[in-house]
């Protein structure tokens, strides 16, 4: 057969789908995010009432390997998940933080904790969410896992299931602690 | 237990597709008699020679309708519809049961609970069924069963107002059904392999995560169906083409069993791209009806094909040539429809809002997709060189004009596909990550559409087969002189525009003056001896008229998009109860904000009075809205459609100083946009609804 120019459509999907079909697992299950690799942002926020200390970036820069988990007294999931947050703490043996995301009343996120239990070495307080916006969240829960000089490594958004923690966070944190 | 009925149906659907695919196979059909007869009773395939089926359908004007009568031998009987109904009803019921746990808020199926809650509003709940993968899945699946029943009655009622029909007609008509339900088995597939919507789990949660508040919208829920009719539509278009191929039967009659097809897909994708601008238009701060952002590209450039269709199609049905060109872009519209899903279904380019637990997974839909465009394409190459083209046009015709119009659409086609996708590719490539915005485009595209606009002016006024150039010149004399007065009109009344808005303008000048002399010239020449001149009215006809009215309406929407964002007016200001903002010839008094309640959300609704020369002409309300289930808040614009321009208001937050931010635009011309969008669509829909009125009064039923 002579060479035919209806070839073309052909050769050019066969191009395209191979490009598609050889990336099929790169970063389709994980949202990618713009911060990763990136230094947290600069953020200072106040504590929840009763507690005496807050929550800064100085914070996360203190030579060792942290968590910021992302909650609200309003979300769901973050119900499902504080077990697991609770399993983090006792067993990674980092410090893990808590940013209380967009709560109506201050108050909400200490009964919160008083009933779930507090899993977090501190809380920063962000009524406005001004520093969730900072940390590109858009659904609570997320959670950060953040090297000792302040850079965000992981992020992982929704709950933290009993497989995330062991498969993920877990491994992740002990890769970074070295 | 609905939602099991439901996956049963849904499986059912898979079953019943490819039974459809083997019913009406090629392969079924040469297997003999005793098959054919085994599966569709009395009538066998046999072809009644001496008679070809193309006759009884070259006239295109006046389709062959005489109802004959029933006792004729039809090629295939009744049945034909039996299967596509059974279909339809099976995707029915399996929507159906997927809206029923959304409505009773059944949180032990997954996507119920990640995309709904028990304090969403019905209609939003309702809606919410759409917007998860496996959802949309599912009614694309709909929306294809329905697509199948509507071809089959359409073929069928041909075949049994045809007294005869060849063989390869038969062969083209089974073709299209089997290869109609092969696809259909195939999205059944694809949809319970990647997001099986009826999936329970053990231990339903309390409550659901929320409909995301960017869905909580009546247009956006609106936009869905539209949209996968559409893409039904882009269905039949693929499968009668590939039919076409491989019968070797790409000539009038196709052109004709197209047609519907062809018009109704362009207007449901055009329809769901004008929902969509508006959409964003109305709900952002920043208010731009256009982002070139992966959903509205995917919609796009399916439509642009669609719309390139729309003129080979009709080039080969008058004329009977650029036959594999109408088949590539038959095959290739869907191709794009297809691919456009996977890209915004996927998390490719950025996460989706409407879930959050759930990573879409749409490993199936790409395989899929694979699988049938390069058997699809594949045929092309074997087929394509096979359907000499008996007849040439002249260079300067009416074909040549309409085949370069089909050309630089899908060169724009190609062009928004090639910056929707290049940033993905990019970043595989070496992981750099950009983003790819409106000025690539526009300088990408302006090269292509400038000349697109130029031959739109004068391709409907060229003959067809041959035309002499000096003959255009003289037709067009009208249309040149009003575009350069409008051109220079414009220049020497705002004297500082920048060429490009100028070039934008001056070519809907251009194209709409083609068009009205065009119409003017067709109106007022002198009729035959002894009629008056209404004649020429009715002898327009529906198709002109539509035509027409389409190009007028993407003159309209070119000047006002151009119009509209070189004079825009923008003020950002931090505001006081009582203050009084100057926007355009308008002027807006801010009166505060209230605290109210909305069914499940709470919102700050700001309220404004717009005057103009003093006299009140509107109450202003922009809000913003707080949904407490996700937490996150969304802006509501509200706009005042004025004669000459929009005005478009929207609040954000608190500033320092105690005022409240408020952003106000006034947009002349904007509702210029809105009017092209819709005469485009209304254009659309005369072609369609005057042929169905034309059937229904000549043969008392309802057309297909």
């Amino acid at each position: 057969m002579r060479f035919s120019l209806a070839v073309i459509p052909l050769v050019l999907f066969a191009a395209l789908a191979g490009i598609f079909l050889i990336n099929i697992d790169k970063d389709s299950s994980v949202v990618p995010s713009v911060l990763i690799d990136k230094p947290a942002p600069d953020f200072s926020l106040p504590p929840l009432p009763g507690a005496d200390k807050g929550l800064s970036r100085a914070d996360l820069t203190k030579g060792k390997v942290s968590v910021l988990n992302v909650f609200a007294s309003w979300c769901i999931p973050c119900r499902a998940e504080h077990p697991m947050i609770q399993r983090l703490s006792s067993e990674a043996d980092v410090p893990v933080f808590g940013l209380n995301y967009k709560e109506k009343d201050p108050q909400d996120g200490v009964k919160w904790l008083e009933e779930l239990g507090n899993p977090y070495q501190a809380v920063g307080m962000d009524l406005s969410g001004r520093t969730g916006i900072d940390f590109g969240v858009y659904g609570v829960p997320e959670t950060f896992i953040i090297d000792g000089q302040g850079q965000i490594k992981y992020k992982h958004i929704g709950p933290v299931t009993a497989e995330v923690l062991e498969n993920v966070l877990l491994p992740k944190i002990a890769e970074l602690k070295g | 237990m609905l939602a099991e009925f439901g996956h049963f149906a849904l499986l059912l659907i898979l079953v019943a597709g490819f039974s459809q695919a083997l019913l009406f196979s090629p392969l079924r059909l040469h297997a003999g008699r005793i098959v054919a007869s085994l599966s569709f009773g009395t009538k066998t395939v046999t072809a009644v020679s001496g008679n070809s089926g193309n006759e009884a359908l070259s006239d295109v004007h006046e389709p062959d309708t005489t109802p004959h009568s029933s006792a004729l031998p039809t090629p295939f009987p009744n049945n034909l519809i039996a299967l596509p109904l059974v279909i339809l009803a099976l995707g029915i019921l399996s929507q159906a049961a997927l809206i029923h746990a959304f409505v009773v808020s059944d949180f032990s199926l997954p996507i119920v609970a990640d995309v709904s809650h028990s304090s969403t509003p019905l209609l939003f709940r309702v809606g919410a069924a759409f917007t998860p993968d496996g959802g949309a899945m599912l009614l694309w699946v709909l929306a294809t069963t329905l697509a199948n029943i509507v071809f089959a009655l359409q073929v069928f009622r041909r075949a049994s107002h045809t007294p005869t029909t060849a063989s390869s007609d038969t062969l083209f008509i089974s073709n299209a059904l089997s290869i109609l339900g092969l696809v259909i088995a195939l999205l059944a597939l694809v949809t319970l392999i990647d997001a099986d919507p009826f999936l329970r789990v053990a231990v339903a949660p309390l409550d659901g995560r929320g409909m995301s508040p960017q869905s909580q919208d009546v247009l956006r829920i609106l936009r869905e169906p539209v949209l996968y009719l559409g893409l039904a539509g882009l269905t039949v278009i693929f499968t009668v083409s590939i039919a076409g191929l491989l019968t070797h039967k790409i000539d009038r009659s196709f052109a004709e069993t197209l047609r519907p097809w062809v018009i109704g897909t362009w207007l449901f994708l055009g329809l769901a791209i004008a929902i969509n601008a508006y959409r964003s238009y109305s709900q952002q701060a920043w208010g731009n009806w256009w982002y070139w952002d992966t959903a509205e590209n995917s919609l796009l450039i399916p439509w642009l094909l669609t719309t390139a269709l729309v003129h080979c199609r009709a080039v080969l049905e008058k004329t009977d040539t650029l036959k594999s060109w109408t088949a590539f872009l038959g095959v290739s519209a869907f191709a794009v429809g297809w691919f456009g899903v996977y890209l915004t279904r996927s998390d490719l380019l950025g996460p989706l809002t409407e879930t959050l637990s759930q990573s879409a997974d749409s490993t199936a839909l790409l395989v899929g997709f694979c699988l049938l465009f390069s058997a699809a394409y594949f045929l092309f190459w074997r087929q394509a060189d096979r359907m000499a083209e008996q007849k040439a046009f002249g260079f300067v015709s009416r074909e040549s004009g309409m085949f370069l119009n089909s050309v630089t659409l899908s060169l724009i086609a190609a062009v928004i596909l090639i910056g929707t996708i290049y940033p993905l590719v990019l970043r595989w490539v070496d992981g750099e990550k950009i983003t790819v915005g409106a000025p690539f485009y526009v300088e990408a595209l302006l090269p292509v559409v400038l000349p697109l606009m130029f031959i739109m002016g004068f391709a409907p006024v060229l003959r067809w087969r041959q035309d002499e150039l000096w003959l255009i010149g003289r037709r067009m004399k009208l249309a040149v002189m009003l575009s350069l007065i409008i051109v220079l009109f414009v220049s020497i009344r705002f004297i500082d525009l920048s060429p490009l808005p100028l070039i934008g303008i001056g070519l809907a000048g251009w194209i709409l003056a083609a068009a009205l002399s065009d119409l003017w010239a067709r109106l007022w020449h002198q009729p035959d001896h002894g009629e008056s001149k209404y004649r020429n009215l009715q002898l327009l006809g529906p198709r002109y008229i539509s035509m027409t009215l389409a190009h007028i309406g993407l003159a309209i929407l070119i000047a006002g998009g151009s119009a509209s964002a070189v004079w825009e007016e923008q003020v950002v200001l931090s505001a006081r109860a009582g203050q009084s903002i100057e926007v355009g010839p308008y002027n807006l008094q801010y009166e505060g904000v209230a605290l109210l309640a909305g069914e499940n959300y709470a919102t700050r609704q700001a309220t404004f009075i717009l005057y103009r020369h003093s006299l009140p002409v509107a109450e202003l309300f922009p809000e913003i809205r707080y949904y407490p289930i996700r937490g996150t808040e969304t802006r509501e614009a509200d706009i005042f459609h004025g004669r000459d321009g929009d005005v478009h208001v929207s609040v954000g937050d608190r500033s320092e100083d105690g005022g409240r931010i408020v952003t106000v635009r006034f947009l002349p011309m904007m509702p210029w946009v809105w009017t092209g969008m819709i005469l485009m669509l209304i254009g659309g829909s005369i072609s369609i609804l005057t042929r169905m009125f034309l059937r229904i009064r000549k043969n008392g039923v309802p057309a297909s």
